[in-house]
Parts: structure tokens; C-alpha cells; sequence
């Protein structure tokens, strides 16, 4: 499953260090920390763990991106949430020892730490700004959670779909022309984000193009209207 | 001080506070007090400034969310040793829902100094804390996930089994007194298409709806039929 093994990057000098909550452990905590862990690299497309397994570890993603996705009744695959570089995997999983809800797959060329789960739980038992910053990260988890479902329950289909061009925009980037999303999905993975089918996908795609707020090519999405798109998907938190 | 004890014993009781070293929770017995609910009363006003948190001990409360009143879903019930106000703890601004009590609720009020200083000063709670967050995540992904590939039925079936089981904590598991908009809204569906499954399964003698409630009479055909639809 693990497609190379190399040496682990040291906490203290990670590039995402600021974006990490585990960063808040102090030098020699860190220093701990850099021993215990390894270090993977996941090809794209490669799983890392799938829904239902046991969670051993906590991964924390140093470079690439992840979806994290639920496996439906005949197989459907539904989007929960992409992780960015910076971002953690599993630990909801640990926390509440059970088995994982989701499965997480890497986008792209993936490198992830990997930490014990005894170290992790051990330090915030003995860190207390790193308790309190886990409980942050979960009550954000869980307002997205509410945001979702009531999207779900109360959001017109274009909307959901205008908020999910958005929430891939902000997981992948912009290319150089500052409008076309960084990324290659297919219109299956786009409704997978939205909650809708292939079908509608489509038909509501092609809607933004005629009213020129999207131009498509292939599979790639430029966005020539950001603020009209930032009305439609009536983004409330 | 002595008029104080009944609250660390019922503090004691929650999973939260259970590991609690007594000598912390009675020092932060101030302003801790019990706050009765009448039906339909609010025990938490969505955009009020955020004030503590609030343990039910006894009766059922929903969770509302929404721009405004007129345009908020149901998010979940809490029965009795669920708290309410945990989502609103960490950013100690405003919260971002609504409780309102279902019936007679009796709840006690922590305020929000008092919960940060539990929280903070003991590791113990702070683990029950995120395990007691990541459930609530799991249970509104869960139905998420059920309003993409389950059939509306499913999704009513299996809400009325989780209401049962909610209701098991009561003396009457099988009765269930809830609104029945707020089923449907919960349920992911429209009142009509709510009373269309109700009436199907009434007719197998599978529940009975009455003008305050439905019976469940037979939970084990129910869980059959939700397992079985497709």
C-alpha cells in the first residue's frame, strides 16, 4: 500500500509549521515527536486508509492534497471534505477509538507524516494548548458538519454546485491565468462535493456557462465571473 | 458549600466530568445553578452572546439552525446527559443555534468561565470532550450521507428507530411524542411524503399515529423493512 519509504522531515523546520496544530509542542517536545514518526509517500489515487479499518496513527499531510470520502449503499462515493498541506487525517477516528467513518485517497502525489497513536494522545494529555487548539479544530469539523446538512436540506441544487466550484477552487488553487481552477475532476467528483447526481452536474454546469460565469474546457473550469459565483452559492456561516 | 454537593454528584455522573478530581469541580461550583424549561421555551437563542453551557437532566430539546426562524432545519435532539452550548465553548462568541425544550426540560447551567477553567485544567475532560465532538460530527455526516443514497423511507424508518432508542432512555421507549415537522425536517423530507409513510406502515400494524404521538408496535418488522427498502 505504502509506496516509499524515506526519512522523516524534522517538525522543527516543516514548512507548514505555522498551519500545523501539533506545532504548538515546544523545541524539544518536537524533537520527540521527529523520532516516533515516520514518513510515506502516497502516489496519487493511492488509498490511506480506508472507512471501517482500526486508526493506529495520526497522518499529518507535509505536501499534495487529499479527499477524505463515504462510501454510499451501491458503492457512490460522497465527498466529506479535502485536506490541504498543513492538515490532519484520522485523528477523529483516534480520539474517539473507534474504527474510521471515512476513507481517505491522495489527489495527487502525496507526502504524509505519520504519528503513533499513543504519542499523540499522550501529548495532549500533557499539552494544553494543544488540547484546547484539537478542540478548536473538532468544533470547526462540526459547524462545517451543520453547514453541509443544512445545505443539503435547504440550498437549491445551483448553489450546492456554486459552492462546491468554490470549495475546490480553495483546495486547489488557481493556475497562472488566475482563473481556471488547478485541477482535473470529473463531473461525478464535482456532484460527489455537491450532494447531486452526474446528470444534474451537468445540466447545472452547463447553466453557468451560457450565463457565462464558468467557461468550460474539457475538464478543466474557469471561473470568468468569481463574484457572480461568490452570490449563487449564498455562502452563510 | 454543603448546598453545592448535589451538583458535583450529577456533575460526577457525566462522562465528562467522571474523572474529574472532586477538588477541581468545587471550585468552579460558582454560578452553577438549575434552570427549568416549560415546552416550547428557549434555552438557547441563536446570535445570543455565548454564556455557558447547559447539562439536560431531564426532558428533550432540539438544536435549530438557520439564516432565521422562518428558515431553520433541525440538527439533532439531546435527551438527558447530552449538554448543549459545547460548539459555541471554544470561540466564546455567539451561539450559532437554537434549544428549544420539547417538553418539561430541567437542565443545569454551567457558566462559561467555569467550563473553560473544568476543560482546560483537566486533561481527562478535555479527552471527553473531542470524543463527545467527534460523535456529534459522526451523527450529522451519517444522516449527510443518508440524504445522498438512501431512499426517503429509509431515511424515516431509520429515524424512527433512532428516536426509539433515544426514547429507550425514558420509560416509554416506543412512543414517540415529537412534532411531526420536525421528524420530516430531520428525516430530510416534506410533511406530506412523512404521513405517506407513516399511513403504509400503520396499515401493516407496524405503528400507530395518534393525534400526539406515534407507537411503535413492532420495532423488529420496522428494522427489517428499513434494512430491506430499497
Amino acid at each position: 500500500m505504502i509506496s516509499k519509504k524515506i526519512s522523516p522531515p524534522n517538525c522543527d523546520t516543516c514548512d507548514n509549521k505555522d498551519s500545523i496544530i501539533l506545532c504548538s509542542m515546544n523545541k524539544s517536545e518536537l524533537a520527540e515527536f521527529s523520532k516516533t514518526k515516520s514518513f510515506n509517500v502516497y502516489k496519487k489515487g493511492q488509498i490511506i486508509f480506508y472507512e471501517g479499518n482500526q486508526p493506529h496513527g495520526l497522518f499529518c499531510i507535509k505536501s499534495g492534497k487529499v479527499k477524505v470520502h463515504k462510501m454510499g449503499g451501491e458503492g457512490d462515493d460522497q465527498i466529506v471534505r479535502f485536506v490541504k498541506p498543513g492538515g490532519l487525517l484520522g485523528y477523529r477516528a483516534l480520539l474517539s477509538n473507534e474504527p474510521y467513518k471515512a476513507s481517505a485517497t491522495a489527489l495527487e502525489n502525496t507526502l504524509i507524516c505519520y504519528i503513533p497513536k499513543n504519542d499523540f494522545i499522550e501529548q495532549i494529555k500533557k499539552n494544553g494548548q494543544l488540547s484546547m487548539l484539537t478542540i478548536q479544530m473538532l468544533t470547526n469539523d462540526l459547524k462545517a458538519a451543520e453547514k453541509r446538512i443544512l445545505n443539503m436540506a435547504q440550498k437549491p441544487v445551483r448553489e450546492r454546485i456554486a459552492e462546491a466550484l468554490l470549495l475546490i477552487k480553495e483546495c486547489y488553487g488557481l493556475e497562472n491565468d488566475e482563473q481556471t481552477i488547478a485541477a482535473i475532476l470529473t463531473r461525478r467528483e464535482i456532484g460527489d462535493v455537491a450532494g447531486v447526481t452526474t446528470e444534474t452536474t451537468i445540466r447545472t454546469l452547463s447553466e453557468f456557462k451560457a450565463e457565462k460565469i464558468i467557461k468550460l474546457d474539457g475538464k478543466k473550469i474557469k471561473i470568468l465571473n468569481m463574484s457572480r459565483l461568490v452570490k449563487l452559492a449564498n455562502i452563510i456561516d | 458549600m454543603s448546598e453545592l454537593f448535589p451538583y458535583i454528584t450529577h456533575l460526577k455522573q457525566n462522562p465528562l466530568f467522571d474523572k474529574c478530581p472532586e477538588v477541581i469541580l468545587s471550585k468552579n461550583l460558582k454560578g452553577v445553578e438549575k434552570v427549568s424549561f416549560q415546552k416550547n421555551d428557549y434555552i438557547i437563542k441563536q446570535s445570543s452572546p455565548y454564556n455557558g453551557v447547559y447539562f439536560i437532566n431531564k426532558g428533550v430539546a432540539k438544536i435549530i439552525k438557520g439564516e432565521n426562524e422562518n428558515h431553520s432545519s433541525i440538527i439533532r435532539y439531546v435527551v438527558p446527559g447530552e449538554l448543549i452550548g459545547v460548539s459555541s465553548y471554544i470561540f466564546e462568541n455567539n451561539y450559532t443555534f437554537s434549544a428549544i425544550a420539547l417538553e418539561k426540560t430541567e437542565t443545569l447551567f454551567m457558566p462559561a468561565d467555569n467550563f473553560q477553567q473544568m476543560v482546560s485544567s483537566n486533561s481527562e475532560s478535555a479527552l471527553e470532550l473531542m470524543k463527545i465532538l467527534c460523535y456529534n460530527i459522526y451523527l450529522i455526516e451519517n444522516r449527510t450521507n443518508g440524504l445522498f443514497y438512501k431512499t426517503t423511507k429509509q431515511r424515516v424508518i431509520e429515524l424512527l428507530i433512532s428516536l426509539c432508542q433515544i426514547n429507550g432512555r425514558g420509560q416509554n421507549p416506543h412512543t414517540l411524542s415529537y412534532n411531526l415537522d420536525d421528524i420530516a425536517s430531520l428525516a430530510g423530507t416534506t410533511k406530506n411524503y412523512l404521513y405517506k409513510v407513516i399511513n403504509e406502515l400503520s396499515k401493516s400494524d407496524i405503528l400507530t399515529l395518534t393525534k400526539q404521538s406515534i407507537r411503535i408496535n413492532n420495532l423488529q418488522r420496522l428494522k427489517f423493512i428499513g434494512e430491506h427498502e430499497n
